[in-house]
């Protein structure tokens, strides 16, 4: 079974209780029964001495006792006394005598008995006893007093213990109740922190904060699945739509040829969305796999430019190259996608006549890739969701050069899987920097020749999904 | 009838508008936004068949900006199929949507159901005297007997039919049964009407001079 924080409270609770009302008990009933045979003795000493003194020899077989019979046997019932000779034989007594008396002076316990014993003058012995069966009845009687009065007190120490930790406990229950709310209906549920006591206030918020991630997450996944959704399904809409309407009566080949054509379009753009989404996939379960070596990555970035530049219609896009010497431990078909991905932005997001700029130095720690365009910017709003997976500045501009939106999220990727970083910097209306930074090679002894990326640049995403 | 055709997607526009003039239809396009609601806005279409994912003003903001003003019918076509994307979808004033891909004879039908619904008469088939106009074969018979007629002979037959009672100018016949991209001759019209009046007889559509036609109720 489970453990109940509520119950083992109450039950450490409980048991503290006892315990306290344990010793309480012991301790009473100890000392009042010290006391009460205290009085006894007292009163048994007494009467002893008492008859000591009374008891008087008056010649060698006779003796006198001046005291009552009634005395002698003590006022209490049961009480009684004797009197002995050196032989031991009785010489007087009173009351019940127990048939076996004890010898010795002092005090004797026996049987619901108590004894004195002195020794009288020429060897006899006095003993003076009594029942003290009364007393152990009052004794006992504490006892069950005790008994019932600390069960009961621990009875009520359990119930309020247990409303107490209810009470304790409803600030975790709220807690909980949030929880669930959020996991079963609606993740916009929070607790409420003002009726956290202090203890739970940081626990509190937390949990919020969590809260906060997981809906934010959960939004972000619904829209990644809309998007998705969107890119696909437009594509298959036209390919449906072409054929379905090119199949209504018969037309002219130029016609057919038309339909075709406009549904090999979609494909492809199916094509290039299913690749870059197959990437992603495979970079989110960290399974992109980088067969890596040391790289001469200017030549890499040369290449990769260049290819790009080569794909595109924007032939008075002026790409400028400055790349010194660097080498970086990597996937060199990966990089190659990632530097084309940004230069192919570069292109597209530029004035007519626009200029991109590739900077590539080595520093101590790394070397640092910039991409800069002169093109109209990004507005501030945009830069953060720019890695977004389907995000787009300009809806119409990147849905005619077929791009879905994936590739800045792909070539975020990649950087990512080689220990590096990127950034983005834009003003409005002067330009977009990107810059990447990627962690330095050990020194190399060789230095692999580049495989130039053989798969289509027009579809930026296309060469990655056929690498893992 | 009209039809607008407001989809950023070119080769779904074209695809689109083929079927519906094909169809009969006088047809439209539009490849954004703000092009889309500036046509919406200037002619009387009967139908708009909007796409929601548009570059310039997306078909939100097109939707909730022309219903100020129009009652014109709209078929939005939507990637998106989650119940609060058409709920939100019908409450801003679509009549009526489909989840892409769809497919075309639906599409067609439904804008045919449009058409009917807007001009309140939910009948597929319209009785005029013993003219009776089959909007979904698109066929006209006089007494049960086959009618020939051209598809724009019989969209302007089924267009005075549906106004039935009411006086339709030649404004409006160039409005509906031509889209932007044809030129028209001032004495077409005429000319249609003429061949109507030879095959569903005299008495199907009066002139009113300077004024219109009318087909009586």
């Amino acid at each position: 079974m489970r453990r109940s924080l509520r119950w083992t409270l109450i039950g450490w609770y409980g048991c503290l209780i006892a315990a306290v009302v344990a010793i309480f008990g012991a301790t009473l009933h100890g000392r009042v029964s010290d006391a009460v045979l205290a009085s006894v003795d007292a009163s048994l000493e007494n009467r002893a001495r008492a008859i000591h003194g009374a008891f008087e020899w008056t010649d060698e077989d006779e003796w006198e006792l001046e005291l009552s019979d009634d005395y002698l046997r003590g006022a209490a019932d049961g009480g009684w006394f004797q009197i002995a000779d050196a032989d031991g034989r009785t010489i007087r007594s009173g009351g019940d005598v127990p048939e076996v008396a004890p010898g010795s002076a002092g005090l004797h316990d026996a049987s619901g008995q108590r004894a004195f014993v002195l020794d009288g003058p020429r060897g006899t012995t006095i003993r003076v006893g009594g029942s003290i069966e009364s007393e152990h009845d009052a004794l006992d009687a504490l006892l069950a007093a005790v008994l019932v009065a600390g069960g009961l007190l621990i009875a009520l120490a359990v119930l309020g213990g247990s409303w107490l930790t209810q009470r304790a406990l409803r600030p975790i229950d709220r807690i909980s109740q949030a929880a669930r709310d959020v996991s079963e209906r609606d993740l916009s549920q929070r607790v409420d922190p003002s009726e956290m006591p202090v203890e739970l206030l940081d626990l509190a918020r937390t949990l919020n904060g969590a809260f906060e991630r997981l809906e934010q997450a959960f939004e972000r996944q619904a829209r990644f699945t809309a998007d998705a959704s969107h890119e696909l399904r437009t594509p298959l809409a036209v390919i449906r739509a072409q054929a379905e309407t090119a199949l209504r009566r018969e037309r002219t080949p130029e016609g057919y040829r038309e339909a075709l054509s406009a549904c090999l379009r979609s494909a492809q753009r199916m094509a290039g969305v299913v690749d870059g989404l197959l990437a992603l996939a495979r970079a989110d379960a960290g399974t992109l796999e980088l067969v890596r070596g040391d790289l001469a990555f200017d030549e890499l970035v040369r290449e990769a430019a260049q290819e790009a530049r080569a794909q595109l219609p924007s032939p008075a896009v002026d790409l400028r190259l400055d790349l010194s010497p660097a080498t970086v431990r990597g996937n060199a078909s990966l990089l190659s996608e990632a530097v084309s991905n940004l230069v192919t932005n570069a292109i597209c997001y530029n004035h007519a006549d626009g200029q991109v700029e590739v900077r590539l130095r080595s520093e101590r720690d790394g070397v640092i890739l910039q991409v800069a365009d002169r093109g109209p910017g990004i507005p501030a709003e945009a830069l953060p969701r720019i890695f977004e997976r389907f995000f787009r500045v300009d809806h119409a501009r990147e849905r005619e050069r077929g791009g879905a939106g994936l590739g800045l999220a792909i070539t975020r990727c990649i950087v990512q899987a080689h220990g590096g970083t990127i950034e983005v910097e834009s003003l409005l209306g002067a330009g977009t920097t990107f810059t990447v930074r990627l962690p330095a090679a050990e020194p190399a002894a060789c230095i692999v020749t580049i495989e130039t990326a053989t798969a289509q640049r027009g579809q930026p995403s296309a060469s990655l999904g056929t690498l893992g | 009838m009209r039809v607008l055709i407001v989809e950023d997607e070119k080769d779904l526009a074209s695809a689109l508008k083929q079927a519906l003039v094909e169809d009969g239809y006088a047809c439209d396009v539009a490849h954004d936004g703000t092009t889309g609601l500036y046509k919406a806005e200037s002619w009387d279409y009967d139908v708009i068949i909007l796409d929601l994912m548009l570059p310039a003003l997306n078909g939100h903001a097109l939707l909730k900006r022309l219903r100020e003003h129009r009652r014109t019918p709209v078929l939005v076509l939507t990637a998106r199929d989650t119940v609060r994307d058409k709920v939100r979808l019908l409450d801003t004033g679509a009549d009526d949507y489909m989840v892409k891909p769809f497919e075309l004879d639906e599409l067609l039908a439904r804008v045919r159901s449009l058409i009917r619904r807007a001009a309140h008469q939910p009948q597929p088939a319209l009785l005029v005297g013993d003219v009776r106009i089959d909007t979904v074969a698109r066929g006209v018979t006089l007494s049960g007997e086959p009618v020939p007629l051209s598809p724009k002979e019989y969209a302007l037959v089924e267009f005075l039919a549906r106004r039935r009672g009411q006086l339709v100018t030649r404004e409006m016949i160039y409005e509906h049964l031509y889209d932007e991209d044809e030129d028209t001759l001032s004495n077409v019209v005429d000319v249609y009407i003429s061949n109507i009046r030879k095959r569903v007889g005299r008495e199907f559509v009066r002139t009113r001079r300077g004024e219109g036609y009318i087909v009586d109720a």
